[in-house]
């Protein structure tokens, strides 16, 4: 029972007080990937950056690709707003930031963000953004992080007029089904079941993020859950 | 390894085999020395490294053990986790924990295989063609 306290009062804690990562230095002018959780191999990140070169080249649009290890705890919405805030206050180049786009991984919490700027929000709405991210699971799940960020560039560069050589294919647009509508029903059941029944530390949870003010917006996604992984439960303590 | 003698991992390796006995799940014992931070997310990462979660009907169970830092934790796969009263994990927890403060390491870890191997005979039953999906080793990393 002791123990039992104990855990539920440092879970409680870790939720409430938890300290905000440090925003990683903003990025120089000719690179875009900031990699910190090393995702990618020296080889990868040179590619992505040529992709990331041609995106520029193409349509005269700028996308910063941020890999981090772990949010700590803080949403990732609110991590993307405060580094893109920061960035644009980051006078150490006369050519303030800019970013149309920003990509964010966080290699722990298995969680995605893209962030559309407002002058992209024609081309790529919320929508559409989401429907980017959904289309990363198969990727990451299998540990192809290179695979999945060279997807969604193909994917914002396609909606946005730019052109990139790659031969990944761009997200597609499923068209809805009955089947989804019943998907769609099963994973709020599970949802509110994993809420209700298994609150403590069930993994396993759907999460999508949605766009909000400030100038920028974007979707948000989650790889976690499902076949590639753990996603049962059960308990920790110290003596 | 300095935590168990050869003993006692033999006799933490047959609580292991006996906890399997007729039943299709599966225990994984991981040793540590140190662990930094928390121990149940430690214990989510090697599940997934170690890829426990191939198992078919998703009932592969983790005792993560850092001996010098005195931090348990149990994780059950979705199926198991499951089928288990909500208070099943925190009961092997604890039973294990009241061994091990008296230095029973080897008692706590067996009778704590041994309540999670009685779940997994009465949920997960011996089907005739069961294989053996994750290996009785136990895992020991410093």
């Amino acid at each position: 029972m002791k123990i039992k306290l104990f855990s539920l009062i440092l879970f409680v804690l870790a939720n409430v007080t938890f300290a905000e990562i440090a925003i990683p230095k903003r990025p120089a002018l000719d690179s875009h990937i900031i990699d910190q959780a090393q995702l990618f191999s020296d080889k990868e990140e040179k590619q992505l950056s040529t992709f990331l070169k041609q995106y520029h080249q193409s349509a005269n649009i700028t996308m910063t690709i941020l890999t981090i290890k772990s949010l700590e705890g803080e949403a990732i919405e609110s991590f993307s707003i405060r580094t893109v805030d920061e960035w644009e206050k980051d006078k150490t180049f006369k050519t303030p930031y800019k970013s149309d786009l920003l990509f964010i991984i966080s290699k722990n919490d298995r969680k995605t963000r893209l962030e559309v700027g407002r002058n992209l929000e024609g081309d790529i709405p919320d929508a559409k953004a989401g429907d980017f991210l959904r289309a990363l699971p198969p990727y990451f799940k299998t540990g192809d992080f290179f695979g999945g960020t060279v997807m969604i560039i193909a994917s914002c560069a396609e909606a946005s007029g730019g052109k990139i050589n790659t031969k990944v294919k761009p997200a597609r647009k499923k068209k809805k089904t009955a089947g989804d509508f019943i998907f769609l029903v099963i994973i709020i059941i599970v949802f509110i079941l994993n809420f209700t029944s298994r609150g403590r530390r069930g993994g396993g949870i759907f999460i999508m993020g949605s766009g909000h003010g400030g100038g920028f917006s974007g979707g948000g996604g989650c790889w976690g859950g499902g076949g590639g992984g753990f996603s049962g439960g059960g308990s920790s303590g110290s003596w | 390894m300095n935590f168990l003698s050869k003993e006692q991992q033999a006799q933490i390796g047959e609580a292991i085999s006996a906890a399997e006995l007729n039943t299709s799940g599966e225990v994984v014992l991981y040793l540590c020395k140190k662990c930094k931070g928390d121990i149940y997310e430690h214990a989510q990462e090697v599940f997934n490294k170690k890829e426990l979660y191939q198992t078919e009907q998703r009932n592969g169970v983790l005792i993560a053990l850092c001996y010098q830092d005195h931090k348990l934790a149990v994780l059950g796969d979705e199926g198991i986790n499951k089928v288990v009263e909500d208070c099943f994990w925190d009961d092997v927890i604890s039973h294990m924990i009241t061994q091990f403060k008296d230095g029973a390491y080897t008692d706590g870890l067996s009778e704590g295989i041994q309540m999670i191997g009685e779940k997994l005979k009465v949920h997960f039953p011996y089907q005739s063609d069961d294989v053996n999906e994750l290996s009785n080793e136990i895992i020991h990393e410093d």
